[in-house]
């Protein structure tokens, strides 16, 4: 097997936790998969399907109890350096005592090619530059906890582009913002996705968002019990908040998914 | 935020600070509510008690209760001929050197027993119990060791304001949320980035509250010492002044204490504030 074009590759990795009550609990059964440089690919589930275990697994954050795990070939021990992590509760993610800037310069020090700005001209420009391109031009002196949810997750995407990620990872990351901030999340993601080239894994539980987003949604058995579905999305990009959501393989796809995903074990 | 709720804030009183908006009311009404719930009511009750100081024992003459006119020109008689602002500068000089090791140490122990479990595990037991013993149960024995000069003191002072300092940099230390590690992991922090960039600022107020618990305290402390030792500070002035009856003296000596005890904790706060304004401003703002 060669790492030729791919960006991931899992090979049957599984997670056992040791449980408060000091029972053996399986977080995640073996998993075996690899993901293609540059697709977005999400994976969704039910609440403890293991999801963001396998997220966490990817992101070097947790150690798998069996298997291993690839990021461009070489195996994961520690957190990758091309790889960049958002989380759900982005509040507590961002450095509250620096500002917007301040925390896009955390990314920028923190970059995984070292580019060595040290004019301070020169990180402004690119702390307005990221600002501008997440939709957040002209709040680089303001505090997160200034800013609504929504327009924090956009700082932490533009900390993370800041250090010049591969491959960003996403953990349900919005699930905590309105309906409305979180139309406009997505397409975010998306136009960053484009322009940047990067691999995404997106994990959520909500099925319409994984396949308005993605060329490949996995779906993962309830309770740890790895993957029950693997689809391809051939919905054409770009896509559009309505009108690829009410196209004919759009509404199929989502109830095959839903009918897998709601039936009982 | 009003100078009540900022009072408030100061005394730990924010439940109570929270006021319903009612109906617009007739402006005197409205004048007397701000004045009663800011801190110039308080000012008035310090006034009105000093003047009324100040009457009683000016048509009521009494040793123990000099007026407070006396009181004054003593003051400056001692401020003028230098030995009241040598006593406060010598006390200030202990309280301010065994402040600073005790900063030092407090925060250095208390932020790694938080941050690495080694030196948890090896000091924990010692604080427990070091910090149960009364810091007057050790003048003896520490007199015994040092004598009555610099050193004794400065350790006193130390011990004394260490405490406070280390647990509340320990509870600081503790307090990163695993999200907030978990980011310092992601971008490859090592681990002296991670406290630098991360453990530090997320402990700051903490370390902060607790070094201003350890201010009080080391002035108390300095002030006690100059008066056990018996030979220098704003302490022994006190003491001199009362072994001469000098009623006066003491009243002045004592004054000079409150009033820098006040000073020093209004300056603390405004270094607080300006170094902790993130915290603040999602509340004022929502």
């Amino acid at each position: 097997m060669t790492s030729e074009g791919v960006s991931i590759r899992v090979s049957a990795v599984s997670k056992r936790y040791r449980s408060a009550r000091g029972e053996d609990v399986t977080g995640l059964s073996p998993v075996s998969l690899s993901i293609a440089d540059g697709t977005l690919v999400s994976i969704v589930g039910r609440s403890g399907c293991g999801k963001s275990t396998l997220l966490r697994l990817v992101a070097g954050l947790e150690a798998p109890s069996g298997g291993g795990i690839a990021v461009h070939g070489s195996p994961v021990s520690r957190p990758p350096d091309s790889v960049r992590y958002l989380f759900q509760n982005y509040g507590e993610s961002l450095l509250p005592w620096r500002t917007v800037g301040g925390n896009i310069q955390f990314g920028l020090r923190h970059a995984y090619r070292r580019s060595i700005l040290t004019d301070r001209a020169g990180i402004r420009a690119v702390i307005d530059e990221k600002l501008a391109e997440v939709g957040l031009a002209g709040t680089a002196d303001r505090y997160p906890s200034e800013l609504s949810g929504g327009m924090q997750q956009r700082v932490a995407i533009a900390r993370a582009l800041a250090s010049e990620p591969q491959i960003l990872l996403l953990d349900e990351p919005f699930s905590a913002v309105d309906a409305l901030s979180r139309a406009n999340l997505q397409d975010l993601l998306l136009r960053i996705w484009q322009s940047h080239a990067l691999t995404i894994v997106f994990v959520t539980h909500d099925i319409d968002e994984a396949l308005y987003l993605s060329d490949r949604v996995l779906v993962l058995e309830p309770n740890g019990g790895g993957l029950q579905m693997d689809v391809d999305v051939p919905l054409p990009r770009p896509r559009h908040q309505i009108e690829t959501r009410r196209a004919p393989a759009f509404v199929e796809m989502r109830s095959d998914i839903l009918k897998r995903v709601l039936a009982p074990n | 935020m009003s100078s009540h709720d900022e009072a408030a804030g100061r005394l730990g009183l924010g439940a109570l600070s929270k006021r319903s908006p009612g109906p617009a009311r007739p402006g005197v009404v409205l004048l007397a509510r701000r004045y009663f719930t800011s801190r110039a009511f308080g000012w008035s009750i310090v006034l009105l008690a000093l003047g009324a100081w100040q009457i009683a024992s000016t048509l009521h003459r009494m040793p123990q209760l000099p007026p407070l006119t006396d009181i004054g020109a003593v003051w400056l008689d001692r401020v003028q001929n230098g030995d009241l602002v040598a006593a406060v500068l010598e006390t200030l000089r202990i309280t301010v050197i065994g402040y600073a090791f005790a900063t030092v140490t407090g925060v250095v122990l208390g932020f790694l027993m938080g941050r690495v479990p080694v030196v948890w595990g090896g000091a924990e037991p010692v604080v427990e119990i070091l910090r149960q013993i009364p810091i007057t149960a050790l003048l003896p024995l520490l007199i015994l060791y040092l004598g009555i000069g610099d050193s004794f003191k400065i350790v006193i002072v130390m011990l004394a304001a260490t405490f406070p300092i280390l647990l509340n940099s320990y509870a600081g230390a503790r307090s990163i949320s695993k999200t907030m590690a978990m980011t310092a992991q992601t971008f490859q922090l090592n681990w002296i980035q991670t406290q630098i960039e991360i453990g530090l600022p997320a402990a700051l107020p903490y370390i902060l509250v607790g070094m201003r618990q350890a201010l009080a305290v080391t002035l108390v402390i300095a002030v006690v010492t100059g008066m056990l030792a018996g030979n220098s500070g704003i302490g022994y002035f006190i003491l001199e002044a009362q072994q001469v009856l000098d009623v006066k003296a003491l009243f002045a000596g004592i004054f000079t204490i409150a009033a820098i005890g006040y000073v020093l904790n209004a300056l603390f706060l405004m270094v607080e504030q300006r170094l902790t304004r993130w915290r603040s401003l999602g509340s004022a703002r929502h």
